[in-house]
């Protein structure tokens, strides 16, 4: 029998437990508070983000000499073609530089979850080594926490000379290099099922403007049983894709950028021709495109039930996925008619921040991504193109290649609205908004306030 | 109550520091502009309520609230009515009560993600299950385009329902199962019908059933993002869009801190509106 007398009764355990329960608890308010004071004084900390060099050797914490840092890398290309791409383009970064590299992917589409997880890593000053963003005014909310990279990055790699002035234009913030874009996607491309438009008698090669596509589409309607347009509506992005490379192609080069500039009055006709013409073409897009996402809409053009997509190039994995569909013979691309001058750019970038506790290992990745090695492993596998349009084209396929060859022949790579490139995120949030609204109630009228208003 | 305070403290902290001090600190962000990285400055004399007065100015908050409203309304009404129809049914002492009992919750037990899904594949006027049923037995003229904007909100509501009937008809049938069977047979022998016994002796009883099921409901309804979001991610759409969604938006796609927490402390209120009078009335009963 065992002697219970000198054990604490249970009454009494639970006693004691609770006084050490609320010390704790007591304790942590106490932390908090110290933590509020400290925050508050975040003021400063913001000060130190923006600012200080100082800020930066107080918050350095490195763990040796050069290749012995570990870099943490938010990302988000974990899955697929992106997820293999990113792996072996980690994988040269760390065989390269001896450097050991901690991602952190969080899921959800377009990275959404990695800027909800930098924003509060910056605001606890917790920075991390680097993370992706897309370019342009993307990362604008960023801008004072982020370092001037072009004497340490875009200098030493070439890459002022070597990147497309699109790339280049989307990797400065407030005019300072503080980005390196890694990949090139198309906008205003059009992907087409070639014998949907050999059984509807039309030659791709005769539509130069937009009036010969919406008449390929009635034609595509009258003459088969394909759905001409495959759209899925279900989300407001992909059609603010849509939206804007139909505005590059009415309103060129020079109202676009008066449009991503806030002068939306003086381009209201232009604005509201568009959206007609989206009202127009929506009567060929699938009657369940309010019930499929993006990619199963491009699935229908694979599977001969469409004849027209269109969405960023990102979506032409869709249709390379698809097993006997092949490019140049079942499917084919064209420039949205009016644009094929103008590479409608979105592209994913990695950054440098200022407060990073590992600025060594920071600042070799950022030249990692600069860099045409790296450039070459990440795009050829993930379907993009690069940046520098001195990457050699051997690894590339021909979809690929025909992008990359098309990028060099063009007179401007104006950036994109849809993935705020040439409007902040706040903008483009309210832009989409109001494109929700207008596939819901297609009142143009009230889309075009809710445009003109979207830049207030 | 002194003596037992090792007992009681602990837990109370807990709860005031994880519930109700976020609940202070959110309504302290929505009194400043907190916005993006920026930490704002927590000084009394920073504070004003220009975000409440953005807030009323903002058309899309008034649509997100006609459409909670709605939403708070109408779906906790017919989750209540189909909850206390299948709690009628499986008290009728049939076979397989369990197993239809089991049937009925089972959809409550499924994550929203899972469920959300389901019924937008459901949904889809192409090829949906539920239009290829009605073309089935011939009824095509009311095949919808069910995720269209003018019935969105509905879509979403039958779905609700569907995931919920199953949790009211559990707290029906307890209610139910606590009313003597004498009162059933004294009524009978007074020569009510079925009708009449439930219409007039049984619902009655079951207020408190009611009550109750309906405050989770409603508080559910407030909650309603995960549903929305696997189905639209976060704009369904003005027909659709909820208090829940928009707040999300401002928060975590725009960073409006300060907005965002603005907008959930109207959903805080709405949530008071429906949980206070609630607690006051079971107060008065003695029933707390």
């Amino acid at each position: 029998m065992v002697d219970d007398s000198n054990h604490p009764s249970r009454r009494r355990i639970i006693k004691y437990g609770g006084y050490a329960g609320v010390s704790s608890i007591l304790g942590l308010a106490g932390c908090s508070g110290d933590d509020t004071g400290d925050g508050s004084g975040g003021e400063d900390g913001g000060d130190g983000n923006s600012g200080g060099d100082g800020g930066d050797g107080g918050n350095e914490t490195t763990t040796g000499e050069g290749g012995s840092e570990e870099l943490t890398l938010i990302h988000h290309w974990s899955r697929g073609a992106d997820g293999e791409a990113m792996a072996q383009f980690l994988s040269g970064f760390e065989d390269g530089s001896g450097i050991s590299v901690s991602e952190e992917t969080p899921s959800g589409q377009g990275g959404a979850n990695v800027r909800t997880i930098v924003r509060q890593r910056l605001l606890n000053e917790n920075a991390p080594g680097s993370w992706q963003g897309l370019g342009g005014l993307d990362q604008i909310e960023f801008a004072t926490a982020l370092k001037d990279i072009e004497s340490d990055v875009w200098e030493p790699e070439g890459a002022k000379e070597a990147y497309y002035e699109g790339a280049q234009e989307a990797a400065q913030l407030d005019g300072e290099y503080k980005q390196v874009p890694t990949n090139l996607h198309r906008i205003n491309s059009l992907y087409y099922n070639t014998n949907i438009l050999d059984e509807a008698g039309v030659d791709p090669d005769s539509i130069s403007t937009i009036d010969d596509l919406t008449a390929a589409f009635d034609q595509i309607a009258s003459e088969t049983d394909a759905t001409p347009f495959a759209k899925s509506i279900s989300e407001p992005w992909t059609m603010l894709a849509t939206w804007e490379s139909l505005f590059l192609s009415i309103a060129g080069l020079e109202k676009f950028r008066q449009f991503t500039d806030g002068d939306v009055a003086s381009v209201e006709s232009e604005v509201r021709e568009t959206f007609e013409l989206i009202q127009q073409y929506s009567e060929h897009f699938p009657n369940d495109a309010n019930s499929i996402a993006w990619p199963e809409a491009a699935a229908r053009v694979g599977n001969g039930d469409a004849a027209f997509y269109h969405n960023g190039d990102f979506a032409v994995g869709v249709l390379l996925g698809i097993d006997g569909f092949e490019f140049g013979d079942d499917w084919n691309w064209m420039t949205v008619p009016g644009t094929e001058d103008y590479f409608l750019n979105v592209m994913d970038t990695f950054v440098y921040p200022k407060n990073t506790p590992t600025p060594e290992a920071t600042q070799a990745y950022c030249r990692w991504c600069a860099s045409v090695e790296g450039q070459e492993i990440l795009n050829s596998i993930k379907g993009s193109i690069p940046p520098r349009s001195d990457v050699p084209q051997d690894e590339f396929s021909g979809y690929q290649v025909e992008q990359m060859e098309s990028i060099a022949d063009t007179e401007a790579q104006p950036l994109t609205i849809t993935f705020t490139h040439a409007v902040n995120p706040d903008v483009s949030s309210s832009l989409k908004e109001a494109m929700g609204t207008f596939t819901s109630n297609q009142n143009v009228d009230e889309a075009y306030t809710g445009f003109r208003d979207a830049f207030e | 109550m002194i003596r037992s305070i090792h007992f009681w403290l602990l837990p109370m902290l807990i709860v005031f520091l994880a519930v109700y001090g976020t609940i202070g600190w959110n309504f302290i962000i929505s009194l400043t502009d907190f916005q993006g990285i920026t930490l704002p400055a927590y000084e009394v004399s920073n504070f004003d309520l220009e975000m409440y007065t953005q807030l009323i100015e903002d058309s899309t908050f008034w649509r997100a609230l006609r459409n909670t409203v709605i939403l708070m309304v109408l779906f906790p009404l017919a989750c209540l009515s189909v909850g206390i129809f299948l709690a009628i049914i499986v008290d009728q002492k049939i076979r397989f009560e369990n197993t239809f009992r089991i049937i009925y919750l089972l959809p409550f037990s499924l994550s929203f993600v899972v469920t959300a899904k389901f019924w937008l594949w459901m949904y889809n006027p192409e090829i949906g299950v539920i239009n290829s049923i009605l073309g089935y037995f011939g009824l095509d003229f009311l095949a919808l385009n069910w995720l269209a904007p003018e019935y969105r909100l509905w879509a979403v509501m039958i779905a609700l329902v569907w995931q919920f009937s199953g949790y009211a008809m559990i707290i029906y049938l307890a209610g139910l199962r606590r009313i003597p069977t004498t009162q059933y047979e004294a009524a009978k022998s007074d020569g009510a019908n079925s009708l009449t016994v439930y219409l007039r002796i049984i619902i009655p009883q079951l207020r408190a059933s009611t009550v109750s099921a309906a405050i989770v409901l409603i508080v559910f309804t407030l909650k309603a993002f995960d549903f929305l979001y696997a189905m639209f991610r976060s704009f369904p759409g003005p027909t659709a869009d909820i208090l829940a969604t928009m707040m999300y938006r401002e928060a975590f796609e725009s960073a409006n801190w300060a907005y965002g927490a603005t907008i959930a402390m109207v959903l805080f209120l709405l949530a008071l509106v429906i949980v206070v009078p609630y607690l006051y009335t079971e107060y008065r009963r003695g029933a707390l």
